[in-house]
């Protein structure tokens, strides 16, 4: 296997003076920094609107008859997920993730997002995880393809034939050219996005660097794939047009067609509760359990005094604590029949997640896909992590404001009736809480590890061609 | 040096060599000269290794292209039909890396490549310029060197001169011969028959596969 190193080094000086490889060189770092300076400018503008919500929550918080009632969503128990340092380069589920949660006594409300866009990520949004993906992915497979195939079509590695060299040799040595230069182009796009962050956003660079160190281990992994699936075809085919043109239909169906269709399926199979639909069920739960304690109440004083409807309250009725009771009990209906709606959308929500996982198998383009989001700390296992926290925290919140409704103190001075909690929580009571994206950015060693089970397979698939095909 | 008896070879569809039996011994050139698809890259491959006959044998340096193809190799040039080589490369470089790759010692040696270079009259300054701006005959006289510089005792040539004007072809016609005087055995497979009778000892006709009588040339070559 000696001679592999030379031939992959000739190819590798053969390739960089074609001119069609620099251009897509050049084309892709341009895509690169223009991705990542977008990613920046979204970032300002997320980090905006999270300021201006903050500013919101302070004053709530601050105000002089801030009391949580424990009745209803409070504004000001708001919490405001702050974007992942990574987002600019990946952008993952960022723009698709909820930009702050308020919480209730029903459950947690996100703000407006399609949930049913939360787990596909699908969009038009060119990041470095898509440049890697369609981009260098097809680049390093077309390439790898016409390069083995070049053992037949070119003569100058028809004079190779005549060497005292295997056939294996010849074919890794061109396999090593083509990855070669398909690591430059990662190079090359890393390259241009920390300069980019370096010129736009300097504080943004030690970060930036980070993230793309560790993106570079997936993407070492699924580039070889990349290379690895153009040479097993082009192994397979005697035609060195029908290889190219198989090369390019079978990349863009891998990397561009499946990932998007494996999350169709998911969703055709466990179609989620949209988050539009649960916020219309929530708020009409809300409108039904208020005009509920309203009619109860209301039929409790008008039993009390069936023939006028006035501002006389019957004391002794308040004084038994029979209307504490019925307030109770109502509280605890509305918040076991909302529960019970939460509980079956994350059911929902995390069986298609655990679908989505065991599907992506199937697909090394999701399996980058999920790797390069974890990378960044902007994928789907993030957001878990996120969904996750942000349960504790409502936990936390129920136990400390929702899940003790106080005593109804009922007044009657012009209205026929009113009723309000008693003595609400101050904001002061109520511990802080903050989760930092920074810690949630990992190497996935799962998909790394299943990504190079599929690189090895179709290199030793085309390997075996080889030997076979050619003496 | 290079022999081969009853050589057959079929294809998908008819019968691409058909009992084929030559003989080139140390010192000579033999032309075998067929238009196209008269076989004689099948020919080659036979010799070379890359393709296996389906009746006869044959031996090239001493060793059977069938069991001993990577022998054959380290032992014998062949030169293919289309010798395009990279060119960015100068002769210099080209060579050094196919002794390299061919694992043979002169790779590391600078006054080697210079000596097997001029052998294969390559012009002193075309030794440092690219094969881009060198004339067409350039890359073949490159594997000329290549052979010579590697000391190998067959030399199978496929059709050198098809994209070669009849100057540059004429022009390397020495150096094939010179090969030979150094105790080589050349096998010339070409269809360009006028190169092969200026060139060559003996001239064998193929068509379709199948060889006509010798002829011997040295007296023709002698008067050359």
């Amino acid at each position: 296997m000696t001679a592999a190193w030379p031939i992959g080094v000739s190819h590798l000086r053969r390739l960089l003076r074609r001119r069609v490889v620099l251009a897509s060189l050049a084309a892709m770092a341009i895509m690169a920094s223009l991705s990542t300076w977008s990613g920046i400018r979204q970032r300002d503008v997320h980090e905006k609107r999270v300021a201006d919500l903050r500013r919101q929550i302070a004053d709530a918080r601050t105000r002089q008859t801030a009391a949580f009632s424990g009745t209803a969503t409070e504004p000001a128990l708001r919490e405001v997920r702050d974007l992942p340092p990574a987002a600019i380069l990946v952008r993952g589920l960022d723009d698709r993730a909820p930009a702050y949660w308020d919480f209730g006594p029903d459950g947690v409300t996100p703000s407006i997002v399609d949930a049913d866009e939360q787990d596909d990520g699908a969009g038009p949004i060119i990041d470095l995880e898509l440049i890697v993906r369609v981009g260098i992915g097809l680049f390093a497979c077309l390439l790898a393809a016409e390069s083995v195939l070049l053992i037949r079509a070119d003569g100058g590695l028809a004079g190779l034939a005549g060497l005292p060299l295997a056939p294996s040799e010849i074919w890794l040595g061109q396999l090593l050219g083509a990855l070669a230069v398909s690591a430059l182009a990662w190079l090359i796009v890393a390259g241009s996005a920390a300069v980019t962050v370096a010129v736009a956003s300097p504080g943004d660079l030690s970060n930036a660097i980070g993230v793309l160190v560790r993106l570079t281990v997936p993407t070492s992994v699924f580039v070889l794939f990349a290379a690895a699936s153009g040479a097993w075809l082009a192994a397979w085919s005697p035609a060195s047009r029908s290889v190219i043109s198989a090369a390019l239909m079978t990349w863009l169906v891998i990397s561009v067609v499946l990932p998007p269709t494996l999350v169709a399926v998911a969703r055709l199979v466990r179609p989620a509760i949209s988050a539009a639909a649960t916020l219309g069920a929530r708020a009409s739960l809300d409108a039904v359990g208020q005009a509920a304690i309203s009619r109860e109440l209301g039929a409790a004083m008008r039993h009390t005094r069936p023939d006028q409807v006035g501002d006389d309250i019957d004391p002794a009725q308040v004084a038994s604590g029979e209307l504490d009771r019925l307030w109770t009990k109502l509280h605890a209906d509305l918040t076991a029949e909302t529960s019970a709606l939460t509980q079956s959308l994350a059911d929902n929500r995390s069986a298609r997640d655990r679908l989505l996982g065991a599907m992506e198998f199937l697909s090394p383009a999701s399996l980058f896909w999920e790797a390069a989001g974890d990378a960044a700390g902007s994928g789907r296992r993030a957001a878990a992590a996120w969904n996750a926290a942000i349960e504790r925290r409502h936990r936390q919140l129920r136990a400390l404001i929702f899940d003790d409704p106080p005593r109804i103190q009922v007044r009657s001075d012009r209205q026929i009736y009113s009723f309000e909690r008693g003595r609400g929580r101050r904001p002061g009571d109520v511990p802080a809480f903050r989760i930092d994206p920074a810690p949630l950015a990992h190497v996935n060693w799962r998909d790394v590890a299943v990504l190079t089970l599929y690189a090895g397979f179709c290199l030793t698939l085309s390997a075996w061609r080889v030997a076979r095909r050619f003496r | 040096m290079i022999d081969m008896a009853g050589i057959v070879v079929d294809g998908p569809v008819h019968r691409l060599l058909d009992g084929c039996t030559l003989s080139v011994a140390s010192g000579e050139v033999h032309a075998v000269v067929g238009g196209a698809s008269a076989g004689k890259s099948v020919l080659a491959a036979v010799l070379m290794g890359h393709r296996l006959p389906s009746r006869g044998v044959s031996e090239v340096a001493g060793y059977d292209p069938v069991r001993q193809a990577r022998l054959v190799r380290r032992h014998a040039t062949f030169v293919p039909q289309a010798s395009r080589l990279d060119a960015d490369l100068t002769p210099r470089q080209h060579l050094r890396w196919l002794l390299q790759l061919a694992g043979v010692a002169a790779a590391g040696d600078p006054v080697a490549i210079r000596r097997a270079l001029r052998a294969a009259e390559i012009a002193d300054h075309e030794f440092d310029r690219t094969l881009r701006h060198a004339s067409p005959a350039t890359a073949f006289q490159v594997w000329l060197a290549f052979a010579d510089a590697a000391a190998h005792q067959a030399v199978i040539l496929d059709d050198p001169t098809r994209y070669l004007s009849t100057t540059a072809a004429r022009r390397t016609s020495g150096v094939v011969r010179r090969l030979a005087a150094c105790g080589a055995a050349v096998l010339l497979l070409t269809s360009d028959a006028e190169f092969g009778e200026r060139t060559a000892d003996a001239l064998t006709p193929l068509d379709e596969g199948r060889m006509h009588r010798t002829r011997s040339l040295l007296g023709a070559a002698a008067d050359a």
